[in-house]
């Protein structure tokens, strides 16, 4: 075993973790209370649990990882992350809360009624859910990868067995309790980053480390230069500093740009656009986010919950920056020989638990391990939950077996519960050198593509149709999907189209026209007027 | 809660505020246009093509961070406003 130390902070906080899901049986003995905590679960709790379960892998280790990496433009993903909450806060949080009870489907049941939109939204519930919870393996794998020295294939599996042990452990009241504690885990985590970088190595003034990223050529670029840099000798009994081959890059290459130069990251203003768009609407068709707003008593409850997460990810967002510039400059020589050695994903996966290493030894690396495996388990069982509870609820008990007992439906949800994790598994094989920051923008723009835009019109527009609602769910997802798969397949162009680094600039628009025309073609408008009274009547 | 049942439409005979409902989208829609204005504008410089105006430095430091930090700034202003509003209705 490689870390020890490290290792045994890690292994005693899952331990915890999983405590707390056994802990939380005794809470779940109705199909309500393991989807949804019988909606008991207070605004500050739900508020912590929601940033614990938002913070996923992409948060904690990618933003960070690839801000060391490339400087500021990867910054972008994380504002659109926030930016996401801000949407769903204003537009959506309250009118879902009123018109729902566990899952999307239930809403679209609400107005629309009808199997065949349950049936829809479980099919893109689960390729939403599946598609997340592949960055967080793949996270979860690097992280035992660096911590064991295990093969990246076993840890994998070992992570995807913690996750799936947990949701058939428990339910929404012990997961609950996991997401709010790791939530402040991870918020504590990154800002100890914070604090420890500018104590050791900027003389204690976070502004210094802005000063020296604006002399720092970012890795990515570095690195093809770095076979023609030439490092100076110490002088004689002195070791070298720790910004010696930052500096003596920069000396040698000043017309290289820096950290903080704007557009170097960005291929073009479409795809920057896509990107930030697809954050941008992407919250507001997670399923395993939305389902927390169904956690609380009413509408009023799951907007305060909103705003203690919405300021948390604030000043997690914020310190994110700092740490990412502090990690580029502090590890710059290994993140230069890692990607010199065509290990990408390790280089950006990994650069957060490097960095604790290098500023706090092995219990740094824990307590910053723990918090990184806080953020993958908190997000991949919020997934599964909400996965299982639309397969259970709305395609078991809503059109396989209506007759079905509580006990056959939660059997059910727990194994589909292993039957995803195994898949994803797959999944994070195929993908296991993808920045997991960029995996999930890219379920991001699939769920801004899909559930977004009919979750809005379902609440806000009272033409809109069941036909429109088919039409735009089926285009979102087929032409979300096409141009992912098209960007992992490394395929530049689609019949003459452009694939871009996010499929939402192409699905969004694509789903909204969809649902506009069909739903002014057609008359199916459900109870709008009473859904729209539910919807609304507590906003 | 909800009252309808699973599976069903909701049963028709409740009313709906026309006016209220919208009050509160016109609010949303305002609400949101104030953050997308500075979102989109942020995200846009920072590209390639506008990286000129988003490097322009200020105090020593480039445009782009400043813009990126406002958008938090203004996301959590929309936030009090959002919520103030729900206390004034």
């Amino acid at each position: 075993m490689d870390n020890p130390i490290a290792f045994a902070i890690l292994a005693v906080s899952l331990l915890a973790v999983v405590y707390i899901s056994w802990w939380g049986r005794k809470f779940t003995s109705s199909t309500k209370d393991f989807y949804v905590a019988g909606g008991k679960i207070s605004p500050r709790l739900n508020g912590w649990a929601m940033f614990g379960d938002y913070c996923s892998a992409a948060s904690f280790l990618g933003v960070a990882g690839a801000i060391a990496l490339a400087g500021v433009d990867s910054w972008w993903v994380a504002i659109g992350f926030f930016g996401a909450w801000i949407f769903v806060l204003v537009a959506l949080a309250g009118p879902l809360k009123s018109s729902g009870k566990f899952t999307v489907g239930d809403v679209l049941v609400g107005r629309f009624g009808g199997r065949s939109l349950k049936f829809l939204a479980m099919f893109t519930t689960v390729v939403i859910g599946t598609l997340y919870l592949v960055p967080q393996i793949v996270g979860a794998g690097h992280l035992f990868e660096l911590l064991l020295g295990w093969d990246y294939m076993v840890t994998v599996v070992v992570a995807a067995v913690v996750m799936g042990l947990m949701v058939v452990l428990g339910g929404m009241m012990g997961t609950t309790y996991n997401q709010a504690i790791q939530g402040v885990i991870l918020l504590v985590a990154m800002l100890l980053l914070f604090v420890l970088a500018a104590a050791l190595y900027f003389g204690g003034n976070p502004l210094g480390i802005i000063g020296s990223a604006m002399d720092t050529v970012p890795p990515t670029e570095a690195v093809k230069v770095i076979g023609q840099v030439v490092v100076p000798p110490p002088a004689e009994g002195v070791a070298h500093g720790p910004f010696v081959l930052a500096e003596a890059v920069r000396q040698g290459f000043a017309d290289l740009p820096n950290a903080l130069t704007p557009g170097v990251g960005v291929p073009d203003v479409w795809s920057q656009l896509s990107l930030v768009l697809g954050l941008l609407l992407g919250v507001a068709g997670l399923p395993h986010i939305l389902i927390r707003f169904y956690t609380v008593k009413d509408a009023k409850d799951a907007k305060k919950g909103a705003e203690i997460t919405i300021i948390g990810l604030a000043v997690f967002y914020i310190a994110v920056l700092f740490v990412g510039f502090a990690t580029m400059m502090i590890l710059y020589d290994e993140l230069i020989q890692m990607l010199a050695a065509g290990e990408r994903g390790r280089a950006t996966n990994m650069a957060i638990p490097l960095l604790g290493m290098e500023l706090g030894g092995e219990v740094v690396l824990g307590i910053i391990a723990a918090g990184a495996m806080a953020a993958m388990l908190s997000t991949a069982v919020g997934l599964l939950i909400s996965m299982t509870t639309s397969l259970s609820h709305d395609v078991y008990a809503g059109v396989l077996r209506p007759q079905s007992s509580d006990r056959e439906r939660l059997v059910f949800a727990k194994l589909g519960a292993v039957v995803l994790t195994v898949i994803a598994l797959a999944a994070s094989v195929w993908l296991k050198d993808q920045n997991v920051a960029i995996l999930v923008a890219m379920c991001f723009g699939i769920a801004a593509s899909t559930f977004a835009p009919v979750l809005i019109l379902s609440v806000w527009w009272k033409g809109l149709t069941k036909e429109g609602v088919i039409t735009g769910l089926l285009v979102g997802l087929v032409v979300s999907l096409v141009f992912t798969f098209a960007r992992f397949a490394e395929v530049p162009e689609l019949l003459g189209i452009r694939v871009l680094g996010n499929p939402a600039l192409y699905g969004v628009p694509a789903a909204l026209f969809s649902i506009v025309v069909v739903s002014l073609l057609t008359k199916t408008t459900g109870n709008a007027r009473e859904f729209m009274a539910l919807a609304h009547r507590d906003t | 809660m909800s009252t309808h049942h699973e599976g069903q439409p909701l049963a028709s005979g409740e009313g709906i505020d026309d006016a209220g409902v919208k009050r509160k989208r016109g609010t949303a829609i305002k609400l949101l246009l104030i953050f997308c204005a500075m979102y989109f504008t942020a995200a846009v410089i920072a590209t390639r093509e506008f990286a000129h105006i988003a490097g322009i430095e200020i105090f020593g430091i480039p445009l782009a961070i400043y813009t990126g930090l406002l958008v938090f700034v203004v996301g959590i202003v929309v936030t009090r406003m959002c919520l103030t509003q729900d206390k004034g209705a």
